[in-house]
C-alpha cells in the first residue's frame, strides 16, 4: 500500500520564526454571539494572477470580492471550546466518513491537550470538522481564491510575488522538515492586512481544496487513455516563477476531505461586511 | 463554438481525477476496508439482534441498527429530487444506490455519463433491477432546477421511480462530492470541470466501489450489485 500523500510530502517548520512570544495586539474585534472572541481583518476586494491555467477559458486575472479573515489560526483552545459545545466533533465520536483515525491524536484526551498548547494551531481535523467550526462561527473556510490573495501579501505590500527574499522566505519554509512542537499562532509580523501566519506555521484547509485539479497533462487529452499524472500541471502554468503557490496546489489536490494532518491547521472568514 | 468544444474536451480529459495515483489507489483500499469492517459489524449486530429476539425479521434490521460510521449517508443534508420532494440521504437506506455527479447544461461528457448509467441498468437482471436506486447529485444548483431535472428525466427516459436526480445548495453538494472524492471547478464560462466517477454504495450508504472514466467495464459493477441487493 502506497503511503498517503500528504504525510509523505516533507513540511515546513518554523525556524525561521522564532520569535519571541508575545501578547499579539488586535486592532479589531468580533464578538460572535455565544462564541468566543475572534480577530478579523477586512480585505478590500481585488484581482490577482494565478499561476495555474486550469483551462483555456480561465486564463484571466481571478477577481476576489471583499471579505473579512480570522488574523489568527484557529488555536487549540478556540477548537476545545467548540467540540465542547457540539460533542459530536469530539475525538472517537466523529463519524469515520468525516475525519481518519488520526483526528486530534495530538490531544491527550476527547477534551484535554498538553500544557502550553492553548495557543498552538489546532491541526490533524479534516475538511468536515473545519468547515463544522466555521459554520459554528457562522463563517466559511476560505475558498483557495481567498486564501491565495491573502497570501501574496508580505508586510508592506499587499502583491509580494515579485519580492524575491519574501518567496525565498516561503520556499525556505516548504523546504525543511517539520519539527515539534509546533510554535504558537501570531509570534510573527503581521502580512500587509493584518493577517498573521499565512507562511511558516502550517498549511491551511480551503474551502474548495477539490477544485484543485492540477493534473491537466497533454499526454491525457483526446486519446481516450485515461492516464492520471502526479504534478503534470506545469504545462498549465501561467507563471513557472510561482513554484511555492504551486507546491499548494499540489498539496491540496492530493488531500481527501477526511484525511487530518499534523501540520494541516485552518481559520476562517466572513463575506464582505461585519456582522452587526 | 469550436473553441468552445475544445475547451471542454481538454477538461473532459485533463481533469480526470486530480489526486495522484497512488492517491487513488490507497483509497480504493480504504473503500474496500470500510466495506469489511461494515460487514462485520452488520453481522455482528444481527448476531445480537438474533440471540435478543429469536424472531426478528432480518429486513427490518438496516432500519433498526445504527448507520455504519463509515456511511455517506452521516451527512444530514437535505436535498430535493425532480418531483419537488425533499429528502435526506438516510431515507435512501435500505438498497444499493449508484451515483453520479453531473450538471445538466453539460453537453459533452455528462450525456456519455448518463449513457453509462442506463448501460449498467441493462446489465442487471429484473429482480437485481427493482432493488437498485439511482442518484445522479447537479454541481449547478443556480441552473439544475426541479423543472431543469425532470425535463433532463423525461428526455433522457430515465425510470424516476429509481433515477432520482437531484439538488442541493452549494455547501451540500461540496460535502457530499468530498465524501466520494469528487473533484470539480466551475469556470468562469460557467462550465464546471470534474472528476468522471461512478460510485456504488451499499444499503447502508457505504462506499463499495467506483469507476472512472466514460465507457468503462461496467460488468464488475453489475456483479457487485447483485450481491448487494437484499
Amino acid at each position: 500500500m502506497a503511503p498517503r500523500p500528504p504525510r509523505v510530502i516533507a513540511i515546513a517548520c518554523a525556524t525561521a520564526f522564532f520569535a519571541v512570544v508575545h501578547t499579539v495586539a488586535v486592532a479589531q474585534r468580533a464578538i460572535l454571539p455565544g462564541g468566543p472572541v475572534h480577530s478579523m481583518r477586512d480585505i478590500a476586494g481585488g484581482v490577482y494572477q494565478s499561476f495555474y491555467r486550469g483551462a483555456e477559458s480561465e486564463t484571466g486575472p481571478i477577481r476576489v470580492a471583499p471579505f473579512r479573515m480570522d488574523t489568527h489560526l484557529v488555536t487549540n483552545a478556540d477548537y476545545l471550546r467548540f467540540v465542547t459545545e457540539v460533542p459530536r466533533w469530539q475525538r472517537g465520536r466523529v463519524p469515520r466518513v468525516f475525519a481518519d483515525r488520526e483526528y486530534l491524536a495530538q490531544w491527550t484526551d476527547a477534551l484535554h491537550f498538553a500544557m502550553g498548547a492553548e495557543r498552538q494551531p489546532v491541526t490533524r481535523v479534516s475538511w468536515f470538522a473545519a468547515t463544522a467550526y466555521c459554520e459554528s462561527r457562522g463563517a466559511t473556510l476560505p475558498t483557495e481564491a481567498q486564501w491565495e490573495y491573502v497570501a501574496r501579501a508580505d508586510e508592506t505590500q499587499r502583491d509580494a510575488q515579485r519580492n524575491r527574499a519574501f518567496v525565498r522566505r516561503i520556499l525556505s519554509w516548504y523546504s525543511h522538515p517539520f519539527v515539534e512542537p509546533l510554535p504558537s499562532v501570531g509570534q510573527s509580523r503581521p502580512n500587509v492586512w493584518g493577517i498573521h501566519d499565512m507562511h511558516g506555521l502550517v498549511w491551511e484547509w480551503v474551502l474548495d481544496f477539490n477544485a484543485s485539479m492540477i493534473n491537466v497533462d497533454a499526454r491525457s487529452r483526446g486519446d481516450g487513455e485515461f492516464a492520471r499524472f502526479c504534478g503534470g500541471a506545469a504545462l498549465g502554468a501561467t507563471d513557472t516563477a510561482d513554484y511555492a503557490a504551486f507546491m499548494r496546489y499540489a498539496f491540496r489536490s492530493s488531500l481527501r476531505a477526511s484525511y487530518t494532518v499534523r501540520n494541516l491547521g485552518f481559520r476562517c472568514v466572513t463575506e464582505g461586511e461585519p456582522p452587526p | 463554438m469550436k473553441n468552445l468544444s475544445k475547451g471542454l474536451s481538454y477538461l473532459a480529459f485533463g481533469y480526470l481525477l486530480g489526486a495522484c495515483s497512488s492517491g487513488a489507489e490507497e483509497h480504493h483500499e480504504a473503500a474496500h476496508t470500510n466495506h469489511e469492517q461494515h460487514t462485520q459489524h452488520a453481522q455482528h449486530t444481527q448476531q445480537e439482534a438474533h440471540a435478543g429476539h429469536e424472531h426478528v425479521h432480518q429486513a427490518t434490521l438496516p432500519v433498526a441498527t445504527p448507520l455504519p460510521d463509515v456511511s455517506i449517508y452521516q451527512l444530514e443534508s437535505r436535498w430535493t429530487d425532480q418531483s419537488n420532494q425533499s429528502f435526506t440521504l438516510a431515507s435512501l437506506r435500505g438498497k444499493p444506490t449508484v451515483v453520479l455527479m453531473f450538471y445538466g447544461s453539460c453537453t459533452t461528457v455528462c450525456p456519455l455519463l448518463i449513457s453509462d448509467l442506463l448501460r449498467l441498468d441493462a446489465l442487471l437482471d429484473a429482480r437485481v433491477r427493482a432493488q437498485t436506486q439511482y442518484l445522479l447529485v447537479s454541481f449547478d444548483p443556480a441552473t439544475d432546477t426541479p423543472v431543469r431535472l425532470a425535463e433532463l428525466a423525461r428526455t433522457r427516459q430515465l425510470d424516476t421511480n429509481r433515477f432520482r436526480l437531484v439538488t442541493g445548495s452549494e455547501a451540500d453538494i461540496r460535502a457530499f462530492a468530498n465524501t466520494l472524492g469528487v473533484q470539480y471547478r466551475r469556470t468562469s464560462d460557467g462550465q464546471y470541470a470534474h472528476s468522471m466517477v461512478l460510485s456504488l454504495l451499499d444499503a447502508n450508504g457505504v462506499l463499495h466501489t467506483q469507476v472512472e472514466g466514460t465507457g468503462q467495464p461496467l460488468d464488475p459493477m453489475a456483479t457487485a450489485l447483485a450481491q448487494l441487493v437484499p
